[in-house]
């Protein structure tokens, strides 16, 4: 097993989050390791992106630690925790959409900037270096995503697919220790998933721990070293995708109990 | 290689746009003999600072309908430094500035906290209540308004005698040099990671946090900036027009400024309040044939403009296939959706 070799990158203990009376996670806990794929699934409602929310911090949690290569990171603003290198990507297509392709990405770099306020403005020859260095990085991402011939398309006008790739590109400009995607296939035909199947090995492959949210059975399967199911807040099932996929709880949270 | 060479091209071009432009708003006033369009220039330039000042909030997805407060702030702070502190314009003008700044960090600090929408309100009431408040105050005049603001002091010139503001043209030099700084401050703040992160914030607040970007810190940021420049241009109006009253900073004044960003173009945070206040300025002064009419039919034209063409003046020029008819009717046609729902400026 995977799991307990590696020291755990994030580490997610007793996690709660309610909404009102209603709970949506439920005593959640996660672990995830070093370089790994870890699949979240579960049916509609079953608090896949809340815990996203919560990791991110878009919402608070009611109770219960979130600890990041060991230090807690629960209570902290969103742009404090991308800053420890969490990314994240949006289930709609959440971009900078009257921007071009390139000054998306571009923008995404914003915490990697070191000259200081005052040198940016007056635009000195160092901070001027470190911009030309960073449309280079700009471009590196886009090359690496295979996105690099639409740089100068506005992103409101890229077909649907193209979107969601943007917006993994966009995540990767905070070079991401963990990156989290919240249905990176949704709306894509099957030779598009493949496509993106293979860019999040990609990704993987060049040194992220990648969590994903995914409803495309096929490609979670294929694609994740370890699945976590979650329905109504609470954790049923984790372990390889074989075992998953013949989990007796599994099939029942998503199929109904049949007698 | 080839988009490479279209940059050079335009970038060549934009070069020498900016300069003819220089050279014809510096001959302007000698070309012109009338004083009096002088004078309209002079508040173009003003108001084009204050619409400047809107867009910069609005790039970093603020709305600001209480604009007029710190222009208000500027210039009575400069006037009571230079009537009953004795200070010079010269060292008013950096002090009122910073008098600005403090109060609007102190003002934005809370509003921004409070959230975009509640900040609508909160800098317009900040806006209404400070003029009431001015009102109150007899050593500033109260309603009454205050008299006898000397002109800026005059500067020495060695082996030539002192620049004196007492005239129009000078005032006009005066000012477009106030205004050509505060444009190459903004393009600076725009063109660097500031303004791209201003822009991510406009667009999208939730993916401009997911990249660190400290959404609260930029919002503050933006509004302490475009607030100073306003005070900016407070201090040069009390001074140049040596008299001024609370109610030209009220809720009214507030609303010109949104319009001549609105009229020029929202996305064009320099060139649209450029546009949008010169018309504002001097469209009036075209309509001057039926002198009672003129507010009216002026504002009628205005109501046109904005709801043909939401993106504003500069907007549809720049995406030309806008002046095709068929286009046009298409958008009368959008009316009613402009109406009954909300724009989705997120």
């Amino acid at each position: 097993m995977i799991v307990g070799i590696a020291m755990a990158m994030l580490e997610i203990r007793d996690l709660s989050k309610y909404f009102g009376g209603l709970a949506v996670l439920n005593h959640v806990d996660l672990d995830v390791s070093q370089s790994e794929i870890l699949g979240i699934i579960g049916p509609n409602g079953a608090g896949k992106t809340t815990l996203f929310n919560v990791v991110t911090g878009f919402l608070p949690p009611t109770s219960g630690s979130i600890k990041f290569e060991g230090k807690d990171i629960s209570g902290l603003r969103a742009d404090q925790i991308a800053r420890r290198g969490i990314a994240r990507t949006f289930q709609a297509s959440v971009l900078f959409m009257e921007t071009t392709v390139f000054n998306n990405v571009f923008t995404a770099f914003h915490m990697h900037y070191r000259q200081p306020g005052w040198k940016t403005f007056l635009h000195t020859p160092s901070a001027r270096k470190e911009e030309v260095f960073i449309k280079q990085k700009t471009t590196e991402i886009l090359e690496f995503m295979d996105m690099i011939s639409m740089k100068e398309e506005l992103a409101m006008n890229l077909p649907h697919g193209h979107q969601r790739t943007l917006g993994i590109c966009i995540s990767l400009g905070i070079n991401p220790k963990l990156l989290l995607l919240d249905e990176p296939a949704t709306g894509m035909n099957p030779v598009e998933t493949s496509a993106m199947v293979s860019l999040i090995r990609k990704i993987r492959d060049s040194g992220a721990t990648i969590v994903i949210v995914e409803h495309d059975m096929k490609a979670v399967m294929s694609l994740c070293d370890r699945i976590v199911v979650l329905n109504h807040g609470n954790k049923i099932a984790e372990g390889a995708p074989r075992e998953i996929g013949n989990n007796r709880e599994v099939i029942e949270a998503y199929l109904g109990k049949g007698k | 290689m080839k988009p490479l060479n279209n940059k050079r091209i335009v970038n060549v071009n934009m070069g020498i746009t900016i300069f003819i432009t220089l050279v014809f708003l510096i001959l302007l006033p000698l070309i012109i003999g009338d004083l009096y369009i002088v004078h309209l220039l002079i508040m173009s330039c003003i108001a084009i600072v204050l619409g400047m000042s809107f867009s910069m909030q609005y790039s970093a997805g603020l709305v600001n309908i209480g604009a007029a407060a710190y222009y208000a702030i500027g210039a009575y702070s400069s006037t009571l430094l230079v009537t009953k502190l004795g200070f010079s314009f010269w060292t008013a003008l950096p002090v009122s500035i910073v008098t600005t700044g403090i109060i609007s960090l102190i003002t934005g600090l809370a509003f921004i906290k409070a959230g975009t929408f509640t900040f609508v309100i909160l800098t317009l009431l900040f806006n209404l209540t400070l003029v009431e408040a001015l009102g109150q105050v007899e050593v500033l005049g109260g309603w009454r308004g205050f008299v006898g603001i000397p002109r800026p002091d005059p500067i020495p010139v060695l082996f030539h005698s002192p620049i004196e503001f007492s005239g129009h043209i000078s005032c006009y030099y005066l000012i477009l040099s106030i205004l050509l700084l505060i444009v190459l401050a903004f393009f600076a703040l725009y063109s660097s990671r500031i303004g791209r992160a201003w822009k991510a914030i406009n667009q999208s607040s939730r993916l401009a946090e997911t990249l660190g970007i400290n959404v609260y810190y930029y919002r503050v940021l933006a509004f302490v900036v475009a607030s100073s420049a306003s005070g900016a241009v407070g201090c040069f109006y009390a001074h140049y027009f040596g008299t001024m009253e609370p109610v030209t900073f009220g809720g009214f004044t507030s609303i010109y400024i949104q319009l001549y960003s609105v009229l020029g173009g929202l996305q064009y945070y320099i060139l649209g309040p450029a546009i949008g206040a010169t018309i504002m300025i001097f469209g009036p002064e075209l309509l001057r044939i039926t002198s009672e009419l003129q507010p009216i039919i002026f504002g009628i034209i205005l109501l046109i403009i904005i709801l043909l063409f939401p993106r504003g003046i500069l907007g549809t020029l720049l995406h030309l296939p806008c002046f095709e008819i068929a286009s046009i009717f298409g958008r009368i046609g959008k009316i009613k959706d402009l109406i009954f729902s909300k724009r989705n400026s997120s």
